[in-house]
């Protein structure tokens, strides 16, 4: 669907074989219908009065942020692991904290801020967001959802901005980003973000990316036996495919940006140890640093 | 002038959001940096933070300022997690700033 669009000055989205969706799939849809939208196409919802699974899509919120009210027929309750309304962002009051703590809360509520698993899924909300926020130059769409049959918890950020190609435009590495495929790449390695690389007119005004969050992201789901996965414009990668053994790759086009998370939950042990694991692999660590930290 | 910022009071229990660190660090605390003998920053209550926001506040404030960083500020109340964070952070900036004042 994401692909098909393309060119058409009209737009019908059929729900109504819709079952069931995975937090990328929500978050995608949104992010791309609402930039077809805002391009001025026509775009329509059909095949709601047959949805199976209506009452699903208005918990989660979709059909609200695709401009669709309907009344429900259910009563609301808050939001218990089970369904987790969609979450959106933008850069001029986007709350990145409250965001990622509310999503994390909301698709864990056995768990307590202190718990490894807990703490995991916050980082990467905060850090997926905080990308979309300050690269995007858009609106992003947050998502996440546990699966409690394989224990595993899903997380995934969609934004209707520029791409990830498109962040790296009057940068340094500007050439080395020269197709989607290569600009996911580059943003994959550590220390490299496209702000730092854009001219900085006041050199002691610092930035507020160092390239990290994206790296570590990527690795602590390794980590937790689940896996990252990128998507913007016609680029994708995900973890079979920078392997030898690569699937084929899925074919889409999403203007904007992508991002998926998957962890799980039983091989989250130690979080601190895994994040300062993972600062190791990427060449930051600790030193020592005699009387700075006061008991 | 001596400061603290207790950063539960300042941002909350989770430490996210790396322009906030960034406008942190460059409005409260480099205005009146040659101003300030000690600032120490209290984590008590902070759970959990990005790295993003860890680097842009105190990886950028220790590249600023080399071993005058090292002497000004102290960080208290950090659990294992804050201190692993903080200190790889701030071993990044302290080796930017060598690496950026070398041979001077």
């Amino acid at each position: 669907m994401l692909a098909t669009g393309e060119g058409h000055p009209a737009i019908e989205v059929d729900i109504a074989a819709v079952k069931f969706l995975t937090p990328a799939a929500i978050v995608a849809i949104l992010a791309r219908c609402n930039r077809w939208k805002r391009e001025g196409r026509d775009l329509s919802l059909v095949g709601v009065e047959s949805c199976e699974n209506l009452g699903y899509l208005q918990r989660i919120d979709f059909l609200t942020h695709l401009g669709v009210e309907i009344p429900e027929n259910f009563t609301r309750r808050a939001a218990s692991g089970r369904f987790v309304p969609v979450q959106t962002l933008n850069f001029a009051s986007g709350e990145v904290d409250r965001i990622a703590s509310e999503i994390t809360r909301c698709t864990l509520p056995d768990a307590n801020p202190e718990d490894d698993v807990y703490r995991i899924l916050q980082y990467a909300a905060g850090e997926l967001l905080s990308n979309a926020k300050y690269h995007s130059g858009g609106r992003a769409y947050v998502c996440a959802q546990f699966f409690p049959t394989r224990n595993q918890v899903r997380i995934a950020v969609a934004d209707d901005g520029m791409g990830i190609r498109g962040s790296f435009v009057n940068t340094s590495r500007e050439d080395e980003a020269n197709t989607p495929d290569a600009a996911i790449r580059l943003a994959l390695q550590p220390r490299v973000s496209s702000a730092l690389l854009r001219p900085n007119p006041n050199p002691y005004a610092g930035q507020n990316h160092r390239g990290v969050g994206l790296s570590i992201t990527r690795i602590l789901a390794k980590e937790a036996g689940g896996q990252l996965t990128i998507a913007s414009e016609d680029g994708w990668f995900d973890e079979l495919h920078s392997t030898e053994q690569a699937r084929p790759r899925p074919a889409i086009f999403f203007p904007g940006t992508l991002v998926a998370v998957s962890l799980h939950r039983d091989q989250i042990a130690d979080y601190a140890a895994m994040h300062a694991e993972a600062m190791s692999q990427i060449g930051m660590g600790s030193i020592d640093t005699p009387g700075m930290f006061m008991e | 002038m001596k400061l603290e910022f207790q950063m539960v009071s300042e941002f909350g229990d989770f430490l996210a959001d790396g322009h906030l660190g960034n406008q942190f660090r460059s409005l409260r605390i480099e205005c009146i940096w040659d101003r300030v003998e000690s600032v120490v920053f209290d984590f008590t209550g902070v759970t959990n933070l990005t790295d993003s926001f860890v680097h842009a506040c105190f990886g950028n404030m220790a590249e600023e300022h080399g071993d005058e960083f090292s002497r000004k500020v102290r960080f208290k109340g950090c659990s294992p997690l804050v201190r692993s964070f903080v200190s790889i952070a701030v071993a990044e900036g302290l080796r930017k700033h060598r690496e950026l004042h070398a041979g001077h």
